[in-house]
């Protein structure tokens, strides 16, 4: 683009070049022709007042002052005076007085009112013929016509002189063209070039990520301020970036100890969900489900036994006498008889049977995948078991010792509900109890 | 370059250029609307000449009115008179049909007759122009303006252009009154007789122009010992006027007859070689003496000229 800016720029220059060659010329001409009509009109003068006076003496020398003048312009061919009827009436050559040329420009020139000139080419030779009426008059009224003067001038030396002028002006147009080119397109190239292009690459390397990149264009100009403002801008984008990465640090840190505490308030309340549950289904006094999660369990499991077929055993234990170890020995010793009871009942069945705390002293034991004799074996071997224990205060009780007394009901393959799983274990607690205590009944279904 | 390169080459040399000034060809004289002109021609025209001119010129107007009696078949007859305030008197009386006033005369004498019909410019050297100058003498006359304080001027006549009008104003212009740079200030209403006092030493300084030169040499004057001081301004040579009292027509022929007269031809040179340098005449146009008649005003608005 700027080769062909600069192309076009020393096209014009060689237009215009030839443009002030052309006007060179012709004012090189006009030149001519106006130094050969001033030296007319001003030889006229004495030119007419010797024709009317008629001084031919006094005309011959006015002629020869006519030559000395013009041979200061150029090359002198001819001058002559011409009557009104074209009689030649002085001349440098003497044998042609009285004879009318024969060059039809005389002709033109004795036919024109005023000053006349033309360029006739003789022997390739250009020439400069001028001619003017010698005439006496008023303003622009006709007046007298005395005659013509007429004279020619070879201009073989003037053009010669011009054509090496215009050479010399041609070379002078061509090195002062190229110069100015070549300092257009350097001052073109330094002041717009050269920053478009570091502008464009600081702005690529920018977009393809590099963040140090700038354009750096130093000077004055638009094209600098753009420069200028692109680091500025480039600058600003940065320490903003810089200043967003670290909010974004900022806030990920604080995102992230609020994370963590927010995973200790969740466990938190994890554990104090898990313990409101255990709290829900859990005897505080003995750690054992409490009724709550017995009845949920029981009827889980019946459903269960009754959908698989397998056996399911239940069993209520009630402390004998307990009533009257609480009178005696006070609440918090049968409480204490009551968490040992607790812990046999744990320590002692099996990791799939579920003990709870029922009620008051009864214990109630859910036995899945258990039949009513095994249930009773079970059963029997607690109640042996905390008949043999040793008790706080356990030699108060009826017989020396603090027993249990226990009433087993089962399922198996029927249809039995929850209610009367429980119902039939307490009808034989009750018989148990009613067969003197310390003793194990299976409900007579079961048996 | 390609252009300017051809014009290297003989292909780019200019045709042949003729160039031709011409100016347009002007109008017959000038016959105000609000004259009537007589219709019939008189008897005789009576043409004016001052007796200043001496025998030889008039045998010159002679030959000139001759020869127009030939060509318009009409008698003219040369009157003299001994100043131009005479025959412009003559003029305003009838007597006089034709006069060759000198320009300042004409000037004047338009306020006075205001029919009168200019027809022609005379021509003399070949020229419709004179020059005006002040002349002194080569061995002991001043050099520069200033040296003329003391010497005495010798002006022509009050109707003179170049012998009064012209210098006048050159003084007045210069801020000069001639009365107290010069000690004596003298009339000879003659331009002959002015160069003779000159010659003799009877003045330093004389207003006169340039084609003076001529008629001095013939009487005698050595006018080699003379040069000019100053150039005091330049104006057409004199008026061929008529009157209202003959027709325009014959006016016209005059005119004619007249403009075809000149030295260019040896015909024209037996009529008007002489003494008086005539070379013939020229068409003319009141407007060349304008500048004239603007220079009779400002004299006259100075107070140097009573009108």
């Amino acid at each position: 683009m700027l080769l062909m800016g600069v192309g076009i720029m020393v096209l014009a220059m060689g237009a215009q070049g030839a443009y002030l060659l052309s006007e060179l010329r012709r004012i090189h001409n006009e030149e001519l022709v106006n130094k050969a009509r001033v030296v007319l009109e001003t030889i006229s003068v004495p030119l007419i007042s010797s024709i009317a006076t008629h001084e031919i003496e006094r005309l011959d020398r006015t002629v020869g002052d006519l030559q000395e003048r013009l041979r200061e312009i150029a090359d002198l061919t001819t001058v002559m005076v011409l009557d009104t009827e074209g009689h030649i009436v002085a001349l440098s050559d003497k044998e042609r007085y009285g004879t009318i040329p024969e060059d039809p420009l005389v002709a033109q020139g004795i036919a024109a009112r005023g000053f006349f000139h033309a360029y006739p080419v003789r022997n390739q030779v250009r020439h400069l013929f001028v001619s003017q009426p010698l005439e006496s008059r008023v303003n622009s009224l006709p007046g007298l016509r005395w005659g013509t003067v007429v004279a020619e001038l070879d201009l073989q030396h003037q053009d010669h002189k011009r054509a090496i002028l215009v050479r010399e002006g041609i070379v002078a147009v061509v090195l002062a063209g190229l110069l100015t080119a070549g300092v257009i397109f350097l001052v073109v190239r330094r002041q717009f070039l050269r920053p478009i292009l570091r502008l464009t690459r600081a702005a690529q390397a920018f977009q393809n990520g590099d963040w140090t990149a700038r354009a750096g264009v130093r000077g004055r100009g638009e094209l600098a301020t753009l420069g200028a403002t692109f680091d500025d801008m480039a600058e600003n984008l940065v320490a903003h970036t810089d200043n967003l990465q670290q909010l974004v640090h900022q806030r990920t840190a604080e995102l992230a100890t609020r994370n963590e505490e927010l995973q200790v308030l969740m466990t938190q309340i994890e554990q104090a969900n898990h313990r409101l549950a255990d709290m829900v289904r859990t005897d505080p006094l003995t750690g054992l489900f409490n009724r709550r999660h017995l009845e949920e369990s029981l009827a889980h499991h019946c459903a269960l036994a009754l959908r698989s077929g397998a056996p399911l055993s239940f069993a209520m234990l009630d402390v004998d006498f307990f009533k009257n170890y609480n009178d005696t020995k006070g609440h918090p010793a049968g409480d204490e008889v009551l968490r040992i009871l607790a812990a046999i009942l744990q320590r002692r069945l099996r990791k799939t049977d579920i003990p709870c705390r029922y009620g008051g002293e009864e214990f109630a034991l859910l036995l899945p995948d258990t039949a009513g004799d095994k249930a009773l074996l079970v059963a029997e071997h607690l109640r042996k078991l905390i008949a043999s224990t040793s008790f706080p205060f356990g030699n108060i009780q009826p017989g020396g010792a603090l027993t249990v007394s226990i009433g087993v009901s089962t399922l198996a393959g029927g249809d039995k509900a929850p209610e009367q799983l429980v119902r039939e274990a307490d009808e034989a607690l009750y018989q148990a109890k009613g067969a003197g205590r310390n003793r194990v009944i299976l409900h007579q279904d079961a048996a | 370059l390609f252009l300017a390169l051809c014009c290297l080459g003989p292909g780019c040399d200019p045709q042949p250029v003729h160039g031709i000034s011409e100016e347009p060809v002007a109008a017959s004289p000038l016959f105000p609307r609000s004259c009537k002109f007589a219709e019939t021609a008189p008897q005789e025209i009576g043409v004016a000449v001052t007796t200043l001119i001496g025998g030889n010129e008039k045998e010159q107007y002679k030959r000139v009115l001759l020869y127009l009696s030939d060509q318009l078949k009409i008698p003219f007859r040369l009157l003299t008179f001994e100043s131009m305030d005479e025959i412009i008197a003559a003029m305003e009386s009838g007597i006089v049909h034709l006069a060759s006033l000198s320009p300042l005369a004409y000037v004047r004498a338009r306020d006075r007759i205001p029919c009168m019909p200019l027809l022609l410019t005379q021509v003399s050297s070949g020229t419709t122009h004179y020059v005006s100058y002040l002349m002194v003498r080569n061995q002991d006359g001043p050099r520069i303006l200033e040296e003329c304080r003391g010497k005495k001027l010798a002006l022509v006549s009050q109707y003179s252009t170049s012998g009064y009008l012209l210098p006048m104003d050159f003084f007045l212009r210069k801020g000069i009154s001639p009365d107290t740079l010069f000690s004596q200030v003298i009339f000879t209403n003659d331009h002959v007789t002015s160069l003779r006092m000159l010659e003799k030493g009877t003045v330093d300084v004389v207003a006169t122009y340039s084609e003076v030169v001529g008629p001095a040499r013939a009487s005698g004057v050595d006018t080699s010992a003379f040069r000019v001081l100053a150039i005091t301004g330049r104006t057409p040579y004199d008026a061929l006027v008529s009157t209202d009292r003959i027709p325009r027509d014959l006016a016209l022929r005059i005119t004619d007859a007249l403009a075809g007269l000149n030295t260019s031809t040896p015909e024209g040179r037996k009529i008007l070689t002489g003494s008086l340098d005539l070379n013939g005449w020229v068409r003319t146009s009141p407007e060349i003496y304008r500048p004239l008649a603007e220079t009779w005003g400002r004299l006259l608005r100075s107070g140097v000229q009573q009108p």
